[in-house]
């Protein structure tokens, strides 16, 4: 029997737009596997990276309601909703996103830090992480020091580190080559392996990176594709 | 996150930018400098002051009521008559007096450096060291009772520097009147330093006062009961005269070095806010250049409050190394200050105290503080998705 640890119901979010508005996801429900992998596929403006942002807590719907586990994050207090992404979410994007003033080891261990794990206890985890992800001799390099392949490395590490239960990635590949890209979503998909637990969900316009995914999601217009 | 993984973060944003970093920290620096500076001359006044009162020998000066006698100088133009002497020596029993002593002070120059304080005593009653115990002879004599109508005088160690004064010399007040110096008194570091001591009666003559006093002094037979016998008298003499003790006197001078202190904060603060707003300008700066990775921290999972305290405490650490080097810097400059006016006056105006190194510190910390509230809640308040799209 399969389980739903991450559902959407019924949600719309509509952006005010001078004096008219846009809507940008229409009464959209949508629930998420437990431990498989989801990728959403659109044309550009279709409203994936919204889907996304409301799925992921960065944001809150106009209407409808996102449950983790049974818990409510649309309804959640801002501070109470930060903690809950630490403990439970993980995410990776399209830019990296790394935090530019810390080298890689650090950058994974931000999540870490920010939970209050003590400094050894961090280390152990983020050099463990480091391994898995092949940049062990790379640690102590800046995010300009890293090509694009490796910062992205370092994100999916980072996002890695506190072992969530729900992985975001918004175009992971979006700004590497074919063969950069290919590894890349080698380690994605490699934690998924075995486990049960850790769902990914992928934003992808690429359908090579799609066929990877467990269940394709397809949205056009704020809907899903039928 | 614990304290220590904060303020690394913090100084690393600061280090992200060290220029403008090191330039914001500079004008904080001249701003608590310069405050440093500007109060530490208080200090300076306050500490001389406390040294003084300790050598100071009267334990009440009278003055007329309504007179500007306020002041530890008395009024301007000598203006108690000395009939008051005989009323006070009548009640000298009665009082619990020891001596009634009427003081002539006048000064002589100006900002010139070459200015000095003339104190007359009655030295057939009094001697200098009765007024002042701590008072040291550097060479020649002490005016004696026989030479109380005589033209002589006793220089302080800096009034004879700045007045070039030795001793057989002529010390000129007018066309005919010379005082010949007998005696160069030891330097002290206090008010005597900067005095010239002559006979009451020769300065009345010279000064065309006869009859009149600046003040009178009275010494006590228990020094302990001066506040006690300054009411009493006051009572007595309500709309005559006005008695002061010493700590009327210091009260009164510590107003007004406060008064002054306040003037002094009051110009040091225009800096101040400059530097304020520096440290504002540069947290701000920083904020908006870092309005995407703040939102890469929030959307990991830092709370709001996470990136208000982290942009505070960049402004504090800014505020707190300016506030350092600032009470350094300030340091040097009082320093430089007491060297410029060492051949002016023998006391150390200006003072780095451990009160005004905790105020410059604190000033420094409130004024970082306020400049880091409006960018610390800015960053704080950034909508996570707006800030994911800032390229």
């Amino acid at each position: 029997m399969t389980k739903i640890i991450l559902e959407a119901k019924d949600i719309s979010k509509i952006y005010p737009s001078g004096e008219s508005s846009v809507t940008a996801l229409n009464h959209l429900s949508l629930g998420f596997e437990a431990g498989k992998i989801t990728a959403i596929v659109g044309p550009s403006g279709s409203g994936k990276s919204t889907l996304l942002n409301l799925l992921a807590g960065f944001d809150r719907p106009s209407s409808g309601m996102v449950s983790h586990q049974g818990n409510d994050i649309t309804t959640m207090p801002e501070t109470s909703l930060a903690s809950y992404r630490l403990a439970h979410f993980g995410f990776i994007f399209q830019n990296y996103n790394l935090v530019s003033i810390l080298n890689a080891q650090e950058n994974i261990e931000l999540p870490l830090t920010l939970a209050g794990l003590p400094k050894a206890k961090r280390s152990g985890i983020s050099s463990e992480i480091l391994k898995r992800v092949g940049l062990s001799k790379r640690s102590t390099h800046y995010p300009n020091q890293l090509s694009g392949g490796e910062q992205q490395r370092v994100a999916i590490a980072r996002a890695l580190a506190t072992n969530p239960s729900v992985l975001f990635a918004d175009e992971p590949t979006g700004n590497l080559d074919t063969a950069t890209g290919t590894g890349i979503l080698e380690l994605l998909t490699e934690p998924m392996e075995g486990s049960q637990n850790r769902t990914l969900i992928l934003i992808t316009h690429d359908m090579e990176v799609a066929a990877r995914a467990n269940q394709i999601v397809r949205i056009r217009d704020g809907k899903l594709e039928t | 996150m614990n304290f220590a993984d904060l303020s690394n973060l913090a100084l690393r944003g600061l280090m992200r930018r060290p220029v403008r970093t090191i330039l914001t920290i500079l004008g904080i620096v001249v701003a608590v400098a310069s405050m440093v500076v500007f109060l530490s001359l208080g200090e300076g006044f306050r500490k001389a002051l406390g040294n003084e009162l300790g050598n100071v020998g009267p334990d009440i000066q009278i003055g007329l009521a309504g007179s500007e006698t306020s002041s530890i100088f008395g009024s301007p133009i000598p203006d108690v008559p000395l009939e008051v002497l005989s009323r006070f020596e009548a009640l000298k029993s009665e009082l619990g007096i020891k001596q009634v002593i009427p003081l002539l002070l006048t000064a002589r120059g100006g900002f010139s450096g070459s200015g000095y304080v003339i104190a007359a005593y009655p030295f057939d009653k009094v001697t200098l060291t009765d007024v002042y115990p701590n008072m040291k002879l550097g060479s020649g004599q002490w005016i004696s009772a026989s030479q109380a109508n005589d033209k002589v005088a006793v220089v302080g160690f800096q009034a004879a520097k700045t007045a070039s004064l030795a001793l057989g010399d002529e010390l000129r007040l007018s066309r005919t009147d010379r005082y010949k110096v007998i005696g160069i008194v030891e330097k002290s570091g206090g008010f005597t330093d900067s005095a010239v001591f002559l006979p009451f009666a020769s300065l009345t003559k010279t000064l065309a006062v006869t009859g009149k006093a600046t003040l009178i002094a009275l010494k006590l037979n228990d020094p302990a009961d001066a506040r006690k016998t300054a009411d009493e008298i006051n009572r007595r003499f309500k709309d005559e005269l006005k008695a002061q003790t010493q700590g009327d006197v210091v009260q009164v001078l510590d107003r007004a070095i406060a008064i002054g202190d306040a003037f002094r904060f009051g110009i040091s603060l225009i800096a101040l806010i400059v530097g304020g707003l520096a440290v504002a300008n540069t947290v701000m700066m920083g904020v908006y250049e870092r309005t995407k990775e703040f939102g890469v921290i929030r959307a990991i999972g830092a709370k709001p409050s996470f990136v208000f305290q982290l942009v505070v405490l960049e402004s504090l650490l800014l505020a707190l190394l300016g506030g350092l080097g600032g009470v350094v810097v300030g340091w040097l400059g009082t320093l430089a200050v007491n060297f410029a006016v060492r051949d002016l006056i023998s006391v150390e105006i200006a003072q780095v105290t451990f009160r005004l190194t905790g105020l410059a510190i604190g000033v420094a910390l409130v004024l970082g503080l306020l400049s880091g509230l409006l960018p610390a809640r800015t960053a704080s308040r950034l909508v996570i998705t707006e800030a994911l799209g800032r390229n």
